[in-house]
């Protein structure tokens, strides 16, 4: 039995919290991740999951309830800590890249090793061996700015990896790049999840991507509405039931 | 148009509080130089005005102000052009561009113009007294209209020709280049190694033009000449050896350092966006230390130098303060992002100081190089007092490290806010 890497408490997100505008974007959510998992997260436009997945991920605490992860429920941390916590667990992914942009490649691909004070003869071959996998060897020295979406984005892959994290947590990855980048971001992903055993977190809106994973996971008005598990389906089959879990949503709001 | 037009400038009101500052500061400056310039002591006529060093020196004074504030408003309108996208967007002509810009400066204007006079007036008792102290010669400076005048109609001019500018940047772009206007310029790698010969060309030059500032005794007037030349070797020193070399050092020498990695990476991009603003600093001191030099045997002239140099480099340095505070404040995302890549909050406070040590530091240092230079020649050649020296070199090294501190507290409050 896998043991459970990812946890959360009844965790409630309430923003702007004893004001006028007050609003509750998550209402106490309780749910485990096992390690090794590959969870998709989907649901409507506003239904919390960049909220959810910040929270999970140290991006944002919550209001009530804990979050924890590999054991440490993160609020006990200071914010130095956490910093570290991060820089060693998990590997960020986000939609925009959010690559330094004064930064080349390189040395945005090298920030964590420099952090985890990697010796600096070990530090080019290990950026190089990524980079190589990502095929953006020859473009390190370039600057985001120089590169087209699906490089950026191998870039930003390539650094939340470097340090081979325990959780990858991807926003919307696919989200700026095109069917081919995206399918080779997926096949990145997957061969990391079955090869590796890297447990995977991602927010997506697109049920082919959703059904590359073992768990979907779909959050309507703050709450988890529905939890589809893989097991023994074919991706075909799978994919048809997220289809039709999005379908049924949608066809909610048909007179 | 009017409404939205003050909507706008209300929110934005850091940006209009420092364009303001400079729009006051400007005025200021400009009104005590002309009562200064049209004093009894110096006597320059602008009605049959001869072209002696005072002429040249308004010139120089009246341009550079010139170039701050169009500094600033391309700063404050840059951030405008998502507003006037959306005008455009909503079937705005360019004649309501007009009005929506001008009527913004046109606020600005009005609230700074009375403010500088007012402040500059203030400062006569105290300008009288350093006049004195300083040259020994006694100056009556009491208000009057001329300069008021003066004053007004550079400004005034100034604020017609930026909204000139402006409408020509929303006229010549399009819809889509003006939503985007807010984006910040792409870095490039750069194009092939610099030839090592060249590269060594700019700091020889640098250096040696330093060195012949002492070859100026029996002509201190000279010494301009060497500090313009150093000015463009400088020039090319940033863009062909300090910036080649950090793209080199950023990725092979400290490429385990964390901190470095990330500070020395960001001062490599502060010295390619804030090129200009550094040549024009350098230029203003190096200009000005150099014409203090020629004027030396004239002391209401050299007054009106070093009072010169005792407000364009405060000027220069808040622009550049303003400078470093917008891209600070552009940075929030890079830096969300270096906490994620697992920065610590402490680290991130280390890095922002530490860049801001690096860009400052660098400034001051190659200012330094010739204003320390040309100083020690005056006073080897007998030419100048070293308490007028140290003045001189106290202006600038305070007025630097006042804009360093501001700078400093400011990212300090926005790093604790978590707002950066």
């Amino acid at each position: 039995m896998s043991a459970t890497i990812l946890e959360t408490r009844g965790l409630t997100k309430i923003y702007n919290l004893e004001q006028e505008n007050e609003f509750e974007a998550l209402h106490g959510i309780s749910f485990k991740v096992e390690a090794g998992e590959f969870i998709c997260v989907m649901g409507p436009s506003g239904s919390g999951k960049t909220t959810f997945i910040n929270n999970i991920s140290t991006v944002d605490f919550p209001t009530k309830g804990q979050v924890i992860i590999d054991g440490v429920n993160v609020r006990s941390m200071t914010a130095n800590e956490l910093g570290r916590f991060r820089g060693q667990n998990l590997g960020f992914v986000f939609q925009e890249f959010n690559l330094l942009d004064t930064h080349t490649l390189y040395e945005n691909i090298a920030m964590p090793l420099a952090l985890a004070r990697v010796k600096k003869a070990e530090i080019r071959p290990r950026v190089e061996a990524m980079a190589r996998q990502m095929d953006i060897e020859k473009i390190l020295h370039k600057y985001p700015g120089e590169c087209s979406g699906g490089q950026r984005q191998r870039g930003a892959i390539c650094r939340a990896l470097i340090m081979n994290p325990k959780i990858i947590i991807a926003d919307e990855p696919t989200g700026n790049l095109d069917r081919r980048n995206s399918n080779e971001f997926l096949a990145l992903i997957d061969r990391l999840n079955r090869g590796q055993g890297v447990t995977v977190i991602m927010v997506t809106h697109d049920p082919l991507i959703a059904s590359y994973s073992s768990r979907l996971v779909y959050i309507k008005d703050g709450v988890i509405k529905q939890t589809i598990l893989r097991e023994n389906l074919t991706q075909k089959e799978y994919f048809d039931k997220i289809t039709e879990l999005n379908a049924s949503e949608s066809r909610g709001f048909l007179q | 148009m009017i409404k939205t037009a003050a909507r706008s400038l209300r929110k934005d009101l850091d940006r209009a509080g420092f364009f303001w500052i400079v729009f006051v500061l400007s005025s200021m400056f400009m009104f005590m130089f002309f009562h200064l310039a049209m004093s009894d002591a110096i006597g320059v006529t602008f009605i049959n005005s001869s072209n002696d060093l005072p002429t040249y020196l308004t010139v120089f004074n009246v341009g550079l102000c010139i170039v701050v504030i169009f500094l600033a408003n391309d700063f404050y309108v840059k951030k405008k052009s998502g507003d006037l996208a959306v005008i455009l967007i909503c079937g705005g002509t360019y004649g309501q561009l007009v009005e929506f810009l001008l009527f913004q400066t046109g606020i600005l204007m009005v609230l700074s113009i009375p403010a500088g006079i007012g402040l500059g007036y203030l400062c006569f008792p105290v300008l009288g007294m350093l006049f004195k102290s300083m040259s020994g010669c006694e100056v009556h400076l009491s208000f009057g209209l001329q300069s008021v005048t003066l004053t007004a109609c550079v400004i005034i001019l100034e604020v017609f020709w930026c909204t000139m500018l402006n409408l020509g940047y929303s006229y010549r772009n399009s819809i889509l280049t003006l939503l985007k206007g807010q984006e910040k310029i792409k870095l490039k790698t750069p194009k092939g190694l610099t030839a090592p010969g060249v590269r060594w060309v700019y700091p020889a030059l640098y250096f040696g033009c330093a060195a012949l500032l002492y070859t100026c005794e029996n002509a201190p007037e000279q010494m301009v000449f060497w500090g313009f030349a150093g000015t463009a070797a400088m020039w090319g020193m940033i863009n062909k050896t300090v910036v080649p070399w950090l793209e080199r050092s950023v990725p092979e020498k400290w490429i385990h350092d964390g901190d470095k990695l990330v500070y020395m990476g960001l001062f490599r991009e502060d010295l390619k966006m804030a090129r200009l603003y550094i040549g024009l600093f350098i230029f203003t001191a190096n200009i000005l230390c150099a014409l203090m030099a020629g004027t030396i045997q004239n002391s209401g002239e050299f007054m009106l130098c070093l009072l010169s140099f005792a407000i364009l480099i405060p000027l220069l340095s808040l622009s550049l303060m303003f400078r470093f505070a917008t891209e600070a404040a552009g940075r929030k995302k890079q830096f969300i992002t270096l906490s994620r890549v697992g920065y610590t909050h402490e680290q991130l406070r280390r890095i922002k100081n530490r860049e801001l040590l690096c860009l400052y530091g660098f400034i001051t240092a190659v200012s330094l190089v010739y204003i320390l230079n040309i100083l020690t020649a005056l006073g080897i050649f007998h030419l100048i007092p070293g308490k007028i020296g140290a003045v001189i070199v106290l202006l600038f090294v305070g007025s630097m490290a006042v804009c360093g501190v501001i700078n400093s507290i400011q990212t300090g409050i926005w790093h604790n806010r978590g707002e950066n």
